[in-house]
């Protein structure tokens, strides 16, 4: 593929490892939006999914939830700075594209296809 | 043989066989002693497959000679993308985790050609991993960044490169690539040769690299469009081993096929326009074209296609391959960005994944009303030519901005051919696009011969 569109880097000062294992649960309350640091939820299984909900939510911080799980998920001593940067990067790029797709108005009927296929209105 | 030879249009070389001018064999060993000469100039190619390629040839030219003839690619050399698997030859997909790896079968494309009696002389250099992985610069190949043969300190393009610079520079007559989202038509645009994508399943995926199983598509890079569609006619068809591939039928040349006058459509221009090169050769070329039948302006439906297909992109591969995150090979990529690739891609919501093919489908049905009653919509291919080997693409490109239909194209599975246009900045060529209806691929080829059959910027070649 030709090379897809990205936002300019920023480097950041170096990201820290963590270490903390997730659990399923601890992602689900993540992807509904708690402001809760990651590692509290992997350690602290009692946040609810309604308390989580309450808490703010801003693009950053949705972000470094992200970014977080990636580096738990994918430690690696090569990560440094200048990967993380590249991963924030990317991250970002990809909260633009979500905005974009869940802003589109589509009837809840929209279905994809259950295989894709190339389509043609028939004559 | 002549130096000619090696820029020669497939029916010249088949005329050529047929007359005993040369046989098989030596068109084969006139073929491979280029890739073995020049290849490297241009980090054109993995691996020569001389053992294979005379085997295959020898074989050619004792069917000849039995009264046994194939077709018009009977005897005629070709290469593939290394991403097609082949038995018994590394297959390395451009990326250095897989340098050494084989692979036990034989891509569908590959079988089919030999079927058609081509032979096959060289699987040819690419973008690790088909480009997936996001890279931003021209090295990004463990076999080296891909060199333009019309100036070796720029790019050949993307993911494909090796398939564009070889046809290019007269390595191979013709050759076979893969487009997920522009790898076929961008190195044909940057090298200044005839690229075809195919509509998606219009040619088996079997026994290809998968980068995006819902966009990913395999067609040739060839000197002209009637090379193009010889090739087509060899390699599509359904496939029991691809559910993908579609059972409708496909003949070229085809039968009562109108030579014109065409109904053609140019989008609407964005505010920022290609490079003025571009603008100038595509207005140029508009000329021509309105001499084979009427050109209208019409409007590209208004689409999120790029957040689409990125997402999509992004998802699949992630599936493709999510191992190289869990085993660090993904660490042993060439470019420094690719490293870091899939990682963010890995924590993309199913519901955006889901929102995109959801999206896509109103894409299929808003672009194939907007293109109904047209023969081909005709663009500027992309916004600049090639990018210099030390810059990254997106900072040359900035000023830039072409139309997005190869997004739109690729998301909607739209088939599309790139013809050469004339020279732009450092001498490097300019094209356009014939994007059309999805299974539109011989009312294409029809425009695209009849513009080539007035123009003659397809039979330039670079020097050596």
């Amino acid at each position: 593929m030709t090379p897809p569109d990205r936002q300019p880097a920023t480097v950041p000062a170096g990201t820290p490892e963590r270490s903390v294992p997730l659990s399923r649960r601890a992602f689900s309350g993540w992807l509904l939006g708690s402001a809760t640091p990651l590692v509290t939820l992997a350690t602290s299984p009692t946040v609810s999914a309604a308390e989580a909900q309450v808490a703010p939510r801003s693009e950053a911080t949705v972000i470094e939830r992200q970014l977080e799980l990636i580096l738990q998920q994918y430690p690696d001593p090569r990560l440094d700075a200048a990967a993380v940067a590249e991963i924030r990067d990317d991250l970002e790029t990809q909260r633009l594209r979500s905005d974009l797709l869940n802003r589109f108005p589509l009837p809840n009927h929209a279905e994809p296809g259950p295989i894709f296929t190339a389509w043609r209105r028939a004559p | 043989m002549p130096a000619d030879f090696a820029f020669a249009t497939i029916r010249q070389l088949a005329q050529g066989l047929r007359e005993q001018r040369f046989t098989a064999v030596e068109l084969a060993e006139f073929f491979l002693a280029r890739l073995e000469r020049l290849g490297p100039r241009y980090n054109a190619v993995v691996t020569v497959t001389r053992a294979r390629a005379l085997a295959e040839a020898t074989q050619a030219d004792q069917e000849f000679k039995a009264g046994r003839d194939r077709g018009l690619l009977h005897g005629i050399p070709y290469g593939v993308k290394d991403l097609l698997a082949t038995r018994g030859i590394p297959t390395t997909w451009g990326a250095a985790p897989f340098r050494e790896r084989i692979i036990d079968d034989e891509a569908t494309v590959i079988t089919r050609l030999r079927e058609a009696g081509a032979v096959l002389v060289a699987k040819l250099a690419m973008v690790e991993l088909a480009g997936g992985l996001g890279y931003r610069q021209a090295h990004a190949s463990f076999s080296g960044p891909g060199l333009n043969p019309w100036d070796v300190k720029s790019w050949s393009g993307g993911s494909s490169s090796g398939s564009g610079a070889a046809v290019a520079a007269g390595l191979v007559p013709l050759a076979i690539g893969s487009e997920t989202s522009g790898s076929i038509v961008t190195p044909a645009a940057y090298c200044g040769v005839t690229g075809l994508r195919p509509t998606y399943g219009r040619v088996s995926r079997h026994g290809a690299m998968a980068l995006t199983w819902s966009m990913d598509k395999l067609g040739p890079l060839c000197r002209t469009a009637d090379d193009c569609g010889l090739v087509l006619n060899a390699i599509a068809g359904p496939d029991p081993l691809d559910d993908t591939s579609v059972s409708r039928p496909f003949q070229y040349p085809e039968p009562g096929a109108a030579a014109g006058p065409f109904k053609l459509a140019i989008l609407r221009e964005p505010t920022r326009k290609p490079q003025p090169e571009i603008q100038q050769n595509f207005a140029t070329a508009l000329q021509v074209l309105e001499n084979l039948g009427t050109i209208m302006e019409i409007p590209l439906p208004d689409f999120p296609y790029s957040a689409v297909v990125g997402t999509i992109i992004n998802c699949e591969l992630t599936a493709a391959f999510g191992d190289l995150l869990t085993t660090g090979q993904v660490w042993e990529m060439t470019a420094p960005e690719d490293r870091v690739g899939l990682h963010a891609a890995s924590v993309i919501p199913a519901r955006d994944y889901i929102n995109a093919c959801r999206i896509r489908r109103q894409i299929q049905i808003a672009v194939d009303t907007a293109f109904a009653g047209f023969d081909a919509i005709v663009v500027p291919t992309g916004s600049t030519v090639a990018p210099p080997l030390d810059r990254e693409f997106r900072e040359y490109q900035a000023p830039y901005r072409g139309t997005g239909l190869t997004v739109a194209a690729n998301a909607a599975g739209l088939p599309g051919i790139t013809l050469p246009t004339g020279h732009g900045e450092r001498g490097l060529p300019t094209s356009l696009s014939l994007v059309g209806r999805a299974f539109s691929e011989n009312q294409l080829l029809a425009v695209a011969s009849a513009y080539q059959s007035r123009t003659d910027w397809h039979t330039r070649h670079p020097g050596e």
